[in-house]
């Protein structure tokens, strides 16, 4: 677990900022803007899912 | 609401030194996160200061006109870019051979950042853009800005790395050198990269 928690640092420390992105276009009503959100986003899935599967297959072997 | 953006942006910052600091060491972190201040002071007083391409909206706490969480921030997703083109590929950059793939995906990494965070910028009109005669992306952000921020990644962490990984140095000469020289070529560097594309895209536009 905290292994895990230490891996998604440098992903949670976007994910803090991304989500009041979100929140605050929402309430602003800024609909235009909420797609500039995703990119960085799926990027950062991706790389957090690659981490992860490596860690996996450490532990594994 | 601007107060809570820039102490989000403190909070990212405390989280990422621990991680720095817990992945890495304490002197590295503390050189990295000075040159990146010292980088992005040089490049906020060229770029808004000198050049007047922006102005800054009503920030909380700013060093001498300029916001301080823009100089956190820089370095902040240069850290992380650098943290995910190593997760990505699998590999630690500073002991990759010259220009890999790390460099385009420190590159995509800072770009795609540039993408939300200038948006949430235009929100509260946090920066007002002077380059009237560019196409905008959203706020009148031109659509050159996440190209600089792309580029700035890549130099600063190229040239970190190129100065950092000299075996046998001594603590205070990499300081020296990260702290002095570095922030100067890499704005130097940015400035050709930046007329360069103005260039481009001018042609273009004009065209």
């Amino acid at each position: 677990m905290k292994k895990l928690l230490f891996i998604y640092i440098p992903y949670g420390a976007i994910d803090l900022l991304l989500t009041a992105a979100i929140i605050m276009e929402l309430i602003n009503k800024r609909y235009d803007l909420l797609w500039s959100n995703f990119p960085i986003l799926i990027w950062g899935m991706m790389s957090f899912n690659k981490k992860l599967k490596a860690s996996n297959n450490d532990l594994v072997a | 609401m601007i107060w809570l953006l820039e102490f989000l942006i403190f909070a990212m910052t405390g989280v990422l030194l621990l991680h720095s600091i817990l992945s890495r060491s304490k002197q590295f972190t503390i050189i990295f996160w000075s040159a990146g201040l010292i980088m992005g002071l040089l490049r906020e007083i060229a770029l808004s200061g000198i050049s007047g391409y922006y102005l800054y909206g009503d920030f909380v706490l700013t060093i001498g006109g300029i916001p301080f969480i823009f100089l956190l921030f820089w370095t902040n997703l240069s850290y992380l870019s650098w943290e995910w083109s190593n997760n990505y590929l699998g590999t630690e950059y500073f002991q990759s051979k010259g220009w890999d793939q790390h460099l385009p995906l420190i590159f995509l990494t800072m770009m795609l950042a540039s993408f939300f965070f200038e948006a949430l910028l235009s929100q509260f009109n946090l920066i007002r853009w002077n380059l009237e005669a560019m196409p905008s992306l959203w706020g009148n952000t031109p659509v050159l800005a996440p190209f600089t921020y792309g580029f700035t990644g890549v130099l600063f962490m190229r040239s970190f790395k190129l100065l950092w990984d000299k075996p046998h140095q001594s603590w205070p000469l990499v300081a020296l050198k990260l702290f002095a020289i570095q922030p100067l070529v890499v704005l130097a560097l940015v400035g050709l990269l930046f007329v360069t594309n103005l260039f481009i895209i001018l042609t273009f536009v004009s065209g």
